[in-house]
C-alpha cells in the first residue's frame, strides 16, 4: 500500500461504490422497466387481452366502451379474420419481441381492421331493436 | 514543505486514475449492457395460461347475458338467471344427468349443433345447463346440453401457426450455418456409408448426397425454436387436457334457472372449448 493516501482509498470505495449501486439499484431498474414494458406490449399478451376484452363485451347487459392502450410506446398493425385477432407489434428499439401473434375470439364482429400503426382499442357494445351490435375501433394516441 | 505538497500531488494523481479506471470499468459495463440488449439478447416474452380455461370461462359469462338463454324483465336482461323455455329452444338435447353415459345422448348433442353467434373459431363449444334442485338418487339431474360451432378459418390453424413460427425464426448466423453444414456432413457420412454397403462407390456418392440433404434440412432451424413453435401452435385444449388430464372450466359457473312458474332452482352452467386451431 506504498504510496496510497486516504484521498486515493476514498476514490477508489467511491468508484467502488458507484459500480456497486450501477449493478445492485440501477441495473435492476432498467431491466425490471425494459421487461415490463415488454410483458405489456407483446404481441402474445396483447393479442390475448386484446381477444379476451372483444370476448367479455358480450357479457355486457347494457351498452359498454372498452378502451384498450398497451402502452403507448408501441404500435401495432392488427385485424381480425374470422374471429381471430391478427397482431404485429412496431417497435423503434431494436431489441423487442418481433414475432406477431394470432388469438381467437367468440363474439361478433367476424372481421375487423385492418388497422395500422394503432396503439389505442374501442370495443363497443350496444343495443337496439335488431339486436345487439359490436363495433371495434382503433387509433393512434399520443 | 515541499515533500508534503509533492506527496499531495501524488495523491491526487492516483486518486484520478483510480476515478478514470472506475468509469473506465463503468463505460465497459454499460456497453455490454447495450451490446447485450441491442445486439445479443432478442427478448421473448412468455405468458403462461391457459386460454382453453379463459376461453371456457369467458364465453360462459357471455351466455349467461345472452337474450336468447337469459331471462328478461321489462326490456331489461338479468344476467345469470336463465329461463326454462328458453333453454329448452337453445339446447339439443334435455335429459337427465345420467343420460351423458349414454351413447346415442352424446351423439345427437353434437349432431344437432347450433351456429349462433357466439363461438370460437375452429372449435366445438360444448354448453351444458344442469339443474342441482332437481337432482334425484334414482333419475340424476335435469340437464339442457348443446353443441356450438364457431366459424372455421384457415388463418389460425396449428399447422399456419407453426410454419409462421419457423419462418420468423429463422436465422442467418455464422453458428445456425455451422449447425447446418454438420447437419449436411454428418447426414452425408451415413448416408454415404449406407449407400456404399448397398451399391459400391456410386451408392455412397448418391446416398451421400441424399443423406447430406436430409442433413441439412433436419438442421435448417434450432431444436429449441422447433420445440418452442411446437408448444406454441399445439391446440391449447389438447395441451390443457394433457397437462391436466381434464377439459378446462369443469366446474361451470353458478346460475339460476327460472321455471314458468316463477320458482328459481340453483344451477351451473359448463362450457367445454375444444379447439383445433
Amino acid at each position: 500500500m506504498k504510496g496510497l493516501t486516504i484521498a486515493d482509498t476514498i476514490g477508489i470505495f467511491g468508484v467502488i461504490l458507484a459500480i456497486f449501486l450501477f449493478f445492485f439499484q440501477v441495473f435492476p431498474k432498467i431491466l425490471e422497466t425494459i421487461i415490463d414494458l415488454f410483458s405489456r406490449t407483446s404481441a402474445e399478451a396483447v393479442a390475448r387481452h386484446l381477444a379476451a376484452f372483444i370476448t367479455v363485451s358480450g357479457a355486457s347487459t347494457h351498452k359498454i366502451v372498452i378502451t384498450y392502450t398497451p402502452a403507448k410506446e408501441v404500435s401495432y398493425n392488427v385485424e381480425g379474420i374470422n374471429r381471430i385477432v391478427k397482431l404485429n407489434p412496431i417497435y423503434t428499439t431494436r431489441y423487442g419481441e418481433k414475432s406477431s401473434s394470432t388469438q381467437p375470439y367468440a363474439t361478433p364482429p367476424d372481421n375487423f381492421g385492418p388497422f395500422n400503426g394503432v396503439n389505442t382499442f374501442f370495443i363497443t357494445k350496444t343495443f337496439s331493436e335488431e339486436g345487439s351490435k359490436y363495433v371495434i375501433t382503433a387509433k393512434k394516441t399520443e | 514543505m515541499l515533500l508534503l505538497q509533492k506527496r499531495q500531488s501524488k495523491g491526487i494523481a492516483l486518486t484520478i486514475s483510480a476515478v478514470l479506471e472506475g468509469l473506465f470499468l463503468i463505460g465497459i459495463v454499460a456497453l455490454g449492457y447495450w451490446l447485450i440488449l441491442s445486439i445479443i439478447l432478442d427478448i421473448h416474452v412468455t405468458t403462461l395460461s391457459s386460454d382453453n380455461e379463459r376461453h371456457a370461462i369467458n364465453l360462459a359469462n357471455v351466455l349467461l347475458s345472452y337474450e336468447n338463454l337469459a331471462y328478461v324483465k321489462d326490456g331489461k336482461i338479468e344476467r345469470g338467471v336463465l329461463e326454462v323455455e328458453k333453454l329448452d329452444n337453445f339446447a339439443s338435447k334435455k335429459g337427465s344427468t345420467y343420460d351423458f353415459n349414454k351413447s346415442e345422448f352424446v351423439s345427437g348433442m353434437l349432431e344437432n349443433y347450433k351456429e349462433i353467434v357466439f363461438g370460437y373459431p375452429n372449435s366445438l363449444n360444448i354448453v351444458t345447463v344442469v339443474d342441482f334442485d332437481s337432482c334425484k338418487q334414482d333419475t340424476g339431474c335435469t340437464s339442457w346440453v348443446t353443441t356450438l360451432v364457431g366459424p372455421s378459418s384457415v388463418e389460425g390453424l396449428a399447422v399456419n401457426d407453426f410454419v409462421r413460427c419457423l419462418s420468423e425464426n429463422f436465422k442467418n448466423t455464422p453458428q445456425d450455418w455451422a449447425r447446418r453444414l454438420g447437419g449436411c456432413g454428418a447426414g452425408g457420412v451415413i448416408g454415404g456409408g449406407i449407400g456404399f454397403l448397398i451399391a459400391g462407390p456410386l451408392g455412397a456418392a448418391i446416398g451421400g448426397a441424399i443423406g447430406c440433404g436430409i442433413g441439412f434440412l433436419t438442421t435448417l432451424w434450432d431444436p429449441g425454436d422447433i420445440k418452442k413453435c411446437g408448444i406454441n401452435a399445439m391446440p391449447e385444449s389438447l395441451k390443457y387436457f394433457l397437462t391436466s388430464g381434464r377439459f378446462a372450466a369443469a366446474e361451470g359457473l353458478p346460475t339460476l334457472i327460472r321455471y314458468p312458474d316463477g320458482s328459481m332452482h340453483t344451477g351451473r352452467i359448463i362450457v367445454s372449448v375444444i379447439e383445433w386451431r
